[in-house]
C-alpha cells in the first residue's frame, strides 16, 4: 500500500501527468490510424526519451500501448478495419452494431469495457508481480538462460503465423545481437572491420526500419479503402438491457486477457481471440455472435486491454518482454541504464510502482477522453494516408539519425526498414527477430555463466528443478508443432497426384 | 502460412539459408571455445546452425507443397513490387544525398517523391505538403528543439 502511494506520488506529479496524457492520447491516434501500430511509435518516439526521466519516458511509451488498445477499436467499430490486431474480434459484432445504428453504444462499451478491464489487471499487476518478483530472486544463471528459452519460444509459439517462421526469425534475430563485441571477451563479432558496427546493431535503428519503415512501404501495396460511417454517432452510453448482457462478458473477458497477457508472446490479439469464443459458448443465444451481440464487443475489448496491461508483468519482474511493444519499452529502460528483473521492484520502486500507478491514470483519462473525442477521432480517420506516410518516414529518419547523430544510422535503418518490407511479403514476423535480438545478450551470459560453472555440463539446466520444468515446458511446445509438420508431409506423400 | 506469396517464402527460406551458412563459417573463425569454456564463436555458432535448420527446413516444406498456390501468389508479386521500387530506390538514394544536400533539401525531395508515389494527383496541396513536411520537421526538430541534423553545402 505504502509503495503504492508512492507510485501515485510520482505518476501524479505534473509532467508525469501530461506524459501520461500525451502518450494516452497519441496511442488512441495511433490506434485509430491503419497502418500505424504501437510497436512503430514507440520505436519512433524512443530517442524523445533520451532526454526524460526513465519513469516518465515509460508511462510516455506505455501510454500509447495502451491507449492503441482502445483507439484500434473505434475503427474496427466505424470502419470494419481494425486499428490494431487486438481489435479485429471486434469488427464483428461492433460493426454490425453500428450498420444498425447502435455506434455510440459500442463504442461506449468498447471504452467503458476497457476500462474495467484494464483497471482489474492494474490490481492484479500490483498483487502479482511484488510475489513474482520475490520468486524470481532464487533465478541464478541455469534458470534464466531456460526462462529466456521458453519467453521467446512462447513468444513464437502463441503468435500468429507459422512457428518455424518464427523461430527462423529468433534465430536470424539471435546472430543480429552478436554483432558487435563479444559480450564476455570483448571480441569483434561480425563487424566486418567497420568500426560503427562494434557496437553492434541499435535496437532503436533496427526496430524503427522493421516497424516504421517497412509499415510504409507495405501500405503502397494496399490502396486505401475506407468507408466512414457518415451518420451522427449518439447515445454513448450503454442501456440497462446493454449493461446485463454485458457485465459478465465483460468480468470473463477480464479475467482471460489477464491470464493470457502474462504469457509471453499472449498479448491482445490472442486474448481476444480466446474471449470471444469462450463468450460464444457459455452464451445463451450464440446464434447471435456475429449478428451486433454487445456482448461480442464487450468480452473482446476487456481482454485485449487486461493483456495490455498484463504483459508489464513478466517484463518488470523478470525483465523478459513478451511482445515487440513491451521490447520497445524494455529498450526505453536500458537506454537510461535500468535493466528490469526481479531486483527492480527494490531497487527502483519509484520506477516500478509510478508506471503502475500511471496506468491506473491513464485508463481514467482514457475513459474521460474519449467518448467525448469520439468526433475528433472519427476526423483522424479522415486524414488521408498519402500524408501520413511522408511524415512517418521523415519522424523515423529524425529519430535514427538522433541515436548518434551519424547518417549511417539513417542507412542502416532503411535497409532494415526494405528487408522488413520483404519480410512481410514471405509473412515472416518481425516480433521474434527483435525479441531475440534484444534477448540474446542475456541468452548468451547465462548460457554461458552455467556452463562455466558446471564445468562444461550441460545437465546443469535439468538438476536445478526450476529451469528443467522451464525446459521441459519448452520441449512439449517444440515437439508438438514437429508432429504436424511431419504428419502433413506423410499426407502429402499418401495423398493421390492430381491430374 | 495464410496463402499470401509461397514462393516468397521459398526464396527468403534459400536466402537464410545462405545468411545461416555464412554466419556458421563466420562463427567457425572465431575462437569457439569448448562446452566448460566457451568462447566468442560459441554462441553465433548454434545461432547459425538453428538457423541454418530451420530455413532448411522451411524451404524444404515449400518445396513439397503444391505449386499452384506459389503460380498464383506469384502473379500478386509483380504489381505490388511494382509499387514499392520507386520508394526503396529513392530511400537507397536519400542516404547518400543526406550527406551531399543536407537535411532538408535530400528530405524535401525524399517527401516529394512519396507523395506522388502514393498518389497526390493535384498539384496544389503537393506543392504545400512538401514544404509543409519536410520544412515543418527541419523547424521544429533543428531550430525549435535544437536537434542536430545533417547539413549541406548551402548551411541547412
Amino acid at each position: 500500500m505504502e509503495n503504492l502511494l508512492l507510485g501515485f506520488e510520482v505518476a501524479l506529479a505534473p509532467h508525469n501527468l501530461l506524459f501520461a496524457g500525451i502518450g494516452a492520447v497519441l496511442g488512441t491516434a495511433i490506434g485509430v490510424l491503419p497502418g500505424l501500430g504501437p510497436p512503430a511509435t514507440i520505436a519512433m518516439l524512443l530517442p524523445l526519451s533520451y532526454g526524460m526521466e526513465p519513469v516518465s519516458a515509460v508511462i510516455l511509451l506505455a501510454g500509447i500501448f495502451y491507449g492503441a488498445m482502445y483507439g484500434g477499436s473505434i475503427t474496427s467499430i466505424l470502419l470494419n478495419i481494425p486499428g490494431e490486431a487486438g481489435s479485429v474480434v471486434t469488427c464483428l459484432d461492433g460493426y454490425k452494431m453500428a450498420r444498425q445504428g447502435r455506434a455510440g453504444a459500442a463504442l461506449g462499451m468498447s471504452a467503458i469495457a476497457s476500462f474495467i478491464a484494464g483497471t482489474l489487471s492494474i490490481v492484479g499487476l500490483s498483487l502479482l508481480s511484488p510475489l513474482l518478483a520475490q520468486f524470481a530472486l532464487r533465478f541464478g544463471p541455469p534458470e534464466y538462460f531456460a526462462l529466456v528459452l521458453l519467453g521467446l519460444y512462447m513468444a513464437v509459439y502463441l503468435s500468429q503465423g507459422s512457428v518455424t517462421k518464427g523461430l527462423m526469425m529468433g534465430a536470424l534475430g539471435l546472430l543480429i545481437g552478436c554483432v558487435g563485441l563479444d559480450p564476455v571477451n570483448g571480441v569483434p563479432r561480425y563487424t566486418f572491420g567497420l568500426p560503427r558496427l562494434m557496437d553492434g546493431f541499435d535496437f532503436v535503428v533496427v526496430a524503427m526500419g522493421l516497424f516504421g519503415i517497412s509499415e510504409v512501404l507495405s501500405n503502397l501495396d494496399t490502396p486505401e479503402q475506407r468507408a466512414i460511417l457518415s451518420a451522427k454517432i449518439t447515445g454513448l452510453l450503454p442501456n440497462r438491457e446493454d449493461w446485463r448482457r454485458s457485465y459478465g462478458a465483460m468480468a470473463r473477458g477480464s479475467l482471460i486477457g489477464f491470464l493470457v497477457g502474462v504469457l509471453p508472446g499472449g498479448g491482445a490479439t490472442i486474448s481476444s481471440f480466446v474471449a470471444y469464443g469462450v463468450e460464444k459458448r457459455v452464451s445463451r443465444n450464440p446464434e447471435k455472435f456475429g449478428t451486433g451481440a454487445i456482448e461480442g464487443v464487450a468480452s473482446p475489448e476487456a481482454a485485449n486491454n487486461a493483456a495490455s496491461t498484463s504483459s508489464f508483468i513478466p517484463l518488470l519482474t523478470l525483465g523478459i518482454p513478451g511482445n515487440a511493444s513491451i521490447a520497445m519499452i524494455l529498450v526505453a529502460l536500458m537506454i537510461h541504464g535500468i535493466r528490469p528483473g526481479p531486483q527492480m521492484i527494490s531497487e527502483h520502486p519509484d520506477i516500478f510502482w509510478g508506471v503502475v500507478a500511471s496506468m491506473y491514470v491513464g485508463n481514467l483519462m482514457l475513459l474521460a477522453l474519449n467518448l467525448p473525442l469520439v468526433g475528433i477521432w472519427v476526423k483522424l480517420l479522415k486524414v488521408p494516408y498519402h500524408y501520413l506516410a511522408p511524415l512517418i518516414v521523415v519522424i523515423c529518419v529524425i529519430g535514427a539519425y538522433s541515436v548518434h547523430y551519424a547518417v549511417f544510422d539513417v542507412g542502416l535503418m532503411m535497409f532494415f526498414g526494405i528487408v522488413g518490407y520483404f519480410m512481410r511479403k514471405a509473412d515472416l514476423p518481425a516480433a521474434p527477430l527483435i525479441l531475440a535480438m534484444i534477448l540474446g545478450p542475456m541468452l548468451e551470459r547465462s548460457l554461458q555463466q552455467s556452463l562455466i560453472t558446471s564445468g562444461g555440463d550441460p545437465l546443469i539446466f535439468v538438476r536445478h528443478p526450476i529451469s528443467a520444468v522451464l525446459l521441459a515446458a519448452t520441449a512439449i511446445l517444440i515437439v508438438l508443432p514437429g508432429f504436424t509438420l511431419l504428419r502433413r508431409w506423410r499426407n502429402a506423400a499418401t495423398a493421390p497426384t492430381e491430374t | 502460412m495464410n496463402g499470401r506469396l509461397p514462393s516468397a517464402t521459398a526464396i527468403a527460406s534459400a536466402l537464410l539459408v545462405l545468411i545461416g551458412g555464412a554466419a556458421l563459417y563466420g562463427a567457425v573463425r572465431m575462437v569457439i571455445g569448448t562446452p566448460d569454456v566457451p568462447d566468442a564463436g560459441f554462441f553465433p555458432l548454434l545461432a547459425a546452425l538453428i538457423l541454418v535448420v530451420l530455413a532448411a527446413v522451411l524451404f524444404i516444406d515449400q518445396m513439397r507443397r503444391p505449386t499452384a498456390a506459389s503460380a498464383e501468389a506469384g502473379e500478386e508479386t509483380a504489381p505490388s513490387l511494382r509499387a514499392a521500387l520507386p520508394v526503396i530506390a529513392g530511400f537507397a538514394a536519400y542516404v547518400p544525398a543526406l550527406e551531399w544536400l543536407g537535411f532538408l533539401v535530400a528530405t524535401a525531395l525524399l517527401v516529394a517523391l512519396l507523395l506522388a508515389v502514393f498518389g497526390i494527383r493535384r498539384p496544389l496541396p503537393y506543392a504545400a505538403a512538401v514544404p509543409l513536411i519536410a520544412g515543418g520537421s527541419y523547424l521544429l526538430f533543428h531550430l525549435l528543439l535544437g536537434l542536430p541534423l545533417p547539413v549541406g553545402p548551402a548551411g541547412f
